[in-house]
């Protein structure tokens, strides 16, 4: 196992992948997560698993204010921010407090996530030899009902984006994703009920809390119609399980 | 045809046009197809719309597989068997209703075309798509378990859908004298009745 004293330049930068860096970059100071994947591509010295110190660049030390090389950092690291990405908005759907405005830029993990973890649940609740038939119902239910919904949307006249409101109609599944769950675990209708009723009623109150700011003089009830139509649907799918 | 402007059919703002309709013209054009009073197809081509033609249908399916699903339920219920639910309907439901409107709808238009009349397309699938609106209210009465009820159920529900189509179809086969494009219209009534028929026996037939 090397030691690598506080190096501020690694003479081994010169394999291109961080030009940034130039000659005198100056580094922060390492953090050492022993035991995860970290490496760099072509470090020929650490090529053992997580033998070498990891490195992580801030921002603020390069010159000229690059963005931090994120092409160097932890695995850890990149999967970390994308699921803290993730979660944000799912809170932000969950917990509409306040103006986070963590929607603003889209992105379609979450609402694959929900959508898968939705129709699993569902085929676990079906009759067996109709599980394939729901999963396949459920997850076509699922993408192709908050595409239509969106364009319904855009050809009123909204001014929303096609794949940011994709993203949010995706991320205000999770309620229903949730009910399911709750269903699963609890096969009795007086439980079921209430949970997906009020699951239903928050995924639509937070999806029409996002369409407000699209700009829909006398055609909002056209366009939170199927909105409704949509999560109601769904609702009724996870009640008869 | 409103002036499609510069915009092809592959482009979002084409298909636009079709969707400048206010909350209170679908309700207006809804309450026509359900209660035939006054001509449909003369408020309609004032501002031809596509949110009624799709969403109406759309909203019927839900309508019947929430309403067959229950009823199921409680027929299950009260006989004491377990509850099995039946997800091929709604895809069934989907196959019915769609295939219906835009095929019958579609060949309206191919048919009076060829004979000479002037239809629109949006017309022709408006004409069918509203048309479907009366079973939305007719699959929730037919909820109750009692099957000479859901049998008068669906003949009110055949006569009054039937009566609009007819007599929208009627107005769009005239605008040209021919005789012969006339002999559509039992064609027509025949694919009615199959459509009824199918809506009975297979959303409307818990006991």
């Amino acid at each position: 196992m090397m030691s690598r004293p506080e190096q501020l330049i690694d003479e081994d930068d010169g394999f291109g992948l961080d030009s940034p860096f130039g000659s005198g970059g100056a580094q922060a100071k390492r953090p050492d997560l022993s035991g995860s994947l970290g490496g760099r591509i072509g470090d020929e010295r650490g090529a053992g698993a997580a033998a070498g110190p990891q490195r992580t660049y801030t921002s603020g030390a390069l010159p000229g204010g690059h963005h931090s090389n994120t092409l160097d950092e932890p695995i850890l690291t990149t999967i970390g921010r994308d699921f803290g990405k993730v979660g944000r908005k799912t809170i932000q759907v969950l917990y509409p407090k306040g103006r986070d405005n963590a929607l603003q830029e889209w992105d379609l993990w979450g609402p694959l996530f929900f959508c898968l973890s939705l129709a699993v649940i569902m085929s676990f609740l079906a009759p067996d030899q109709q599980a394939s038939a729901v999963f396949t119902g459920v997850f076509a239910l699922v993408c192709i009902g908050s595409c239509v919904v969106t364009l319904n949307c855009k050809l009123l006249g909204g001014h929303v984006s096609f794949f940011q409101s994709v993203c949010t109609l995706g991320y205000c599944i999770s309620p229903m994703a949730i009910a399911s769950l709750v269903c699963l675990l609890a096969h009795r209708i007086v439980v079921t009920l209430p949970v997906v009723a009020v699951a239903v009623g928050w995924s639509i109150s937070a999806s029409i809390g996002f369409l407000a700011g699209a700009q829909l003089a006398n055609r909002r009830l056209l366009a939170v119609y199927p909105i409704c139509l949509f999560y109601i649907c769904i609702g009724w799918i996870i009640i008869i399980s | 045809e409103a002036a499609s402007g510069a915009h092809s059919a592959w482009h979002i703002e084409y298909w636009a046009q079709y969707f400048n309709v206010d909350s209170r013209d679908v309700v207006q054009r809804t309450y026509l197809a359900v209660v035939p009073k006054d001509s449909f197809l003369d408020v309609y081509n004032a501002n031809p719309d596509l949110w009624g033609t799709f969403w109406v249908p759309t909203s019927v399916i839900f309508a019947m597989f929430v309403t067959a699903s229950l009823s199921q339920g409680i027929a299950e219920a009260l006989a004491g068997t377990k509850r099995q639910y039946d997800f091929t309907m709604l895809t069934f439901a989907v196959a019915t209703i769609y295939t219906y409107v835009f095929a019958v709808g579609g060949f309206v238009y191919g048919a009076t075309k060829y004979f000479g009349s002037s239809p629109g397309l949006m017309e022709c699938l408006s004409v069918y798509g509203y048309g479907m609106a009366v079973w939305i209210p007719i699959s929730v009465l037919c909820v109750l378990p009692f099957n000479w009820f859901r049998w008068a159920m669906v003949a009110v529900g055949f006569a009054l859908s039937g009566f609009f189509i007819m007599r929208s179809v009627n107005q769009i086969v005239s605008r040209s004298n021919g005789r012969l494009h006339k002999a559509i219209i039992p064609l027509l009534l025949a694919a009615h009745v199959l459509l009824v028929l199918v809506f009975k026996l297979k959303f409307f037939s818990y006991s």
